[in-house]
């Protein structure tokens, strides 16, 4: 599958192996930040904890204080209000130090985007190194990704573009495609 | 309910001639009146006829009319019925009477209504932000017409609400908005003398994420999706409250096969909420065996909606008109596999947790909610029900199926954190009795019926027992039929303004996690 | 009392996962990513309908020029703003989207979350015409 990686993706997920490989015996400590999530997104982290998943056993704990945490778990939009807090809990953190987003507000703003009361996603505040998916993302999901962070698992999702070549002449759309004409 | 007959009642009540009966509508009569009447209407209803508190907020008529609206709803539970008291107000000068002096509980909204709409609540004893972030600019108010979703707000600089300063020998611990553990964001600071807590300070809407705002301007299929993120955990119920005030404006009739699962649905949402409340409390406690316990059952729940509806938290279920999708016979039998098993358990488990001396020795006694000060505040919910006020809006002002299933609604009077424990377990019995009713009682049938254009300028209100108590949506819709106005009041509005009010009074600083708990209340809820 | 809850602990039995070691699944009703059957789509026909439900703009539509100087359009998933709610899957008219149950979505890079269908004009030189072309891989 390495091979497969294109060139961007595989510096990347160097880069990614390299921060890990300094963080120590492989366990995880994760502080978690809610930047506005509507709940849903922390009840599915919490769950991480119960005995169906216990995470724990895989060595990722989590901790209430930044000095002691290697992982910025963050859910939510970012609120306005929750800028400021977001930010300075990050700087506590000493390096190495990942972020991880959990979650389509967290990711991208979700349902919200950008907007006078929230910032559309952390990607505008902090440098992220995982995107989970998810509306929430299920708890499989979030050992998916945390996994991920620590380089324990192979990523999935690889986006590119794909060409499809249509037999027909193609009506480009434009705002007013919807009135003109399909041809042939 | 006769509507004339009502307010010539009402009217000679308060010896005023201005009350104007608006329009009957099945369950809400609407009634209109001057801003000056308003203090003494209010004071009428709630001690002769028994009205109860429920929501206050501001509407824009511009521009399609030049005035300002406040609207206030009361719930006539004795009539199964709700009052809407709608006030025109000045275009130039916004303003109407504080009801702060006869009820405290009006606080947060009057503070809403000015910051949002810039409507003056006169005589408002501590006027001040509420939702709005500490960098917001005075004077733009997001609840006016004029405002647009993704407007540019230029910060300024932050202006926070703190304590005065504490006095020798008094310690404020400032927690948050970043706390222990996986919590929603929220700040508390707790003022202590030695060990004792003798006050606090709340401070929410950290999370303010402008739901109602975001709704403005959408059409009808996509609005569920915003009322289902108002609070994940209460998704079915609020996207249900949502879709009731538009079946109720578009004059249609929900299949019964659809009301009686959306009461299943419903309860297996109270029953994962309730379940995963008695787990962080034994969390706060540190009984981690029976934490573990329940966390597991609050998992089997989620993965049983997971199974037969396709998501965790029954996102996606709740349409205008219905259910987006039916249950199999596979998925009921599911549901009467769980609720087989889970009966005795929930029996024996309860029962252990209530006899261990080190989780039972926390919980009484700590975080007493008087019954006086839960009707003050309008607490709602099982914090209410656990405080003596016994109001359920299943029973009170029925919904879905609920009319024709028979339940118990707990009431306790002690108002202590076993109270509210208590109450929760017993509502989990409970809601595995309606879902037995439902199962049975189910029958062949469509899952929802298509609702067509709604008329412009109309508006309903919607409402729901969501886990943490009563839910109101009250919503406009606007010429273009996409909603133009989009209110909602969770629970757990209501519930954190009476939160404040258990925490001093023989609590100490370690009791702190446990009150906190024994409310489970939701931060997304209530900053919405 | 103590020896109460450990005799439950005990009696409850391991549940626990043994995700990554051995494959989970979720239920097949799962409501997960959804993913696009190019063949059965006529975006490039005008057809709107998953983009007008799409509430995060998950999917959007845009006219491109490729560098022939050719137009084109293209339909972009980005799975970073998906809140998988489906509605796309029921306003399709071709039945082109559907849900799926994956669940191991998480991504290193934006851009790996980013899904592009470029639906070319038929081309006289070279490739085939009605054949899909690909030079990215989807999961």
């Amino acid at each position: 599958m390495a091979d497969m990686l294109d060139v961007a993706t595989r510096e990347a997920s160097e880069r990614l192996k390299a921060k890990v490989q300094r963080l120590f015996g492989h366990s995880l400590h994760i502080r978690h930040v809610d930047a506005g999530s509507c709940n849903a997104c922390e009840s599915e982290i919490k769950l991480l904890l119960n005995p169906y998943y216990d995470i724990q056993r895989l060595g990722i704990f989590f901790t209430t204080s930044p000095r002691h945490a290697d992982l910025l778990l963050v859910t939510g939009p970012v609120t306005r209000a929750m800028e400021d807090p977001l930010r300075q809990t990050y700087e506590a953190m000493p390096d190495p130090r990942l972020v991880v987003a959990v979650g389509a507000c967290a990711c991208s703003g979700g349902i919200f985007g950008p907007s006078a009361f929230s910032q559309g996603g952390i990607e505008s505040v902090l440098p992220v190194d995982i995107f989970i998916p998810g509306c929430p993302p299920s708890p499989l999901t979030l050992i998916h990704g945390l996994l991920l962070a620590l380089g324990r698992v192979e990523q999935r999702m690889q986006g590119g573009t794909r060409r499809i070549r249509v037999s027909r002449p193609l009506s480009v759309i434009t705002p007013s495609a919807q009135e003109k004409e399909v041809q042939g | 309910m006769d509507l004339i007959h009502f307010c010539t009642r009402l009217s000679s009540a308060c010896g005023s001639e201005e009350i104007k009966a608006v329009r009957p509508l099945e369950h809400e009569i609407v009634v209109s009146l001057s801003p000056a009447s308003l203090p003494q209407t209010v004071r009428t209803l709630r001690e002769e006829f028994d009205a109860t508190f429920v929501d206050l907020f501001g509407l824009d008529q511009r521009p399609s009319q030049d005035t300002f609206q406040l609207h206030l709803i009361l719930a006539l539970d004795n009539e199964q019925s709700w009052v809407h008291l709608v006030v025109d107000l000045d275009t130039e000068r916004p303003a109407f009477p504080s009801l702060m002096h006869d009820l405290p509980a009006t606080d947060w909204y009057e503070r809403e209504v000015w910051e949002e709409q810039g409507i003056q609540p006169e005589e408002h004893p501590l006027l001040r932000r509420l939702r709005l972030p500490p960098d917001w600019p005075q004077g733009i108010y997001p609840h006016r017409s004029s405002f647009a979703w993704s407007q540019n707000v230029q910060a300024v600089e932050p202006r926070h609400v703190r304590l005065e300063e504490a006095p020798t020998g008094v310690v404020d611990y400032p927690l948050g908005p970043v706390r222990s553990g996986v919590v929603e964001s929220g700040h508390y600071t707790l003022r202590t003398v030695g060990e004792e807590l003798v006050d606090m300070h709340l401070q929410l809407f950290y999370k303010h994420r402008g739901i109602e705002k975001r709704a403005e301007g959408l059409p009808l299929p996509l609005l569920p999706l915003v009322a289902e993120r108002i609070s994940g955990t209460s998704a079915f119920a609020h996207s249900l409250a949502l879709c009731q005030a538009l079946e109720s404006l578009a004059e249609v009739e929900v299949p019964q096969r659809a009301l009686y699962l959306r009461t299943l649905l419903a309860e297996l949402e109270r029953l994962y909420n309730h379940l995963g409340y008695q787990a962080d409390l034994c969390q706060a406690t540190g009984l981690v065996v029976a934490q573990a316990q329940f966390d597991i059952w609050k998992e089997r729940i989620l993965r049983l909606n997971a199974a037969i509806s396709g998501h965790r938290y029954l996102f996606g279920m709740n349409v205008p008109g219905g259910l987006s999708r039916d249950l199999s016979e596979a998925s009921l039998d599911m549901v009467r596999g769980l609720t087989t098993t889970l009966r005795p358990d929930l029996e024996s488990l309860g029962k252990l947790l209530f006899d261990s001396p080190s989780h039972r020795d926390r919980l009484e006694g700590t975080g007493i909610l008087t019954p006086q000060d839960a009707l003050a505040y309008c607490a709602v919910g099982p914090i209410g029900r656990a405080s003596g006020v016994d109001r359920d809006l299943r029973r009170d002002h029925p919904y879905a199926a609920y009319a024709d299933i028979d339940f118990e609604v707990p009431v306790l009077q002690t108002g202590d954190a076993l109270a509210r424990a208590r109450v929760r377990l017993e509502e989990a019995k409970q809601s595995l009795r309606i879902i037995d009713q439902a199962l049975e009682r189910l029958a062949a049938g469509s899952i929802a019926v298509p609702i067509e254009q709604l008329l412009a300028e109309e508006s309903a209100l919607g409402w729901v027992e969501s886990p943490r108590g009563e839910g109101i949506h009250w919503l406009q819709v606007g010429d273009d039929g996409r909603m133009r106005r989009y209110r909602v009041r969770p629970a757990s509005f209501a519930n954190w303004q009476a939160f404040p009010l258990a925490v001093p009074g023989q609590n100490i600083l370690t009791d702190f996690p446990v009150i906190e708990q024994s409310f489970g209340l939701s931060f997304a809820g209530a900053d919405c | 009392m103590v020896f109460s809850w450990i005799r439950r602990g005990l009696r409850t039995g391991v549940l626990t996962t043994r995700y990554p070691a051995v494959q989970e699944r979720l239920p097949e009703a799962f409501r997960g990513r959804p993913v696009l059957d190019a063949s059965r789509c006529i975006a490039e026909q005008g057809c709107n309908a998953c983009v007008q439900v799409c509430l995060p703009d998950a999917l959007s539509l845009q006219a491109v020029v490729e560098s022939a100087g050719d137009e084109a359009t293209q339909l972009v998933l980005d799975y970073a703003r998906c809140i998988a709610c489906g509605l796309c899957v029921s306003a399709c008219p071709q039945q082109a989207l559907r849900t799926t149950n994956e669940y191991e979505l998480a991504a290193s890079r934006r851009e790996d979350l980013r899904l592009v269908t470029l639906f070319a004009p038929p081309d006289t030189s070279g490739a085939e015409n009605g054949k899909e072309e690909s030079n990215g891989r989807y999961a």
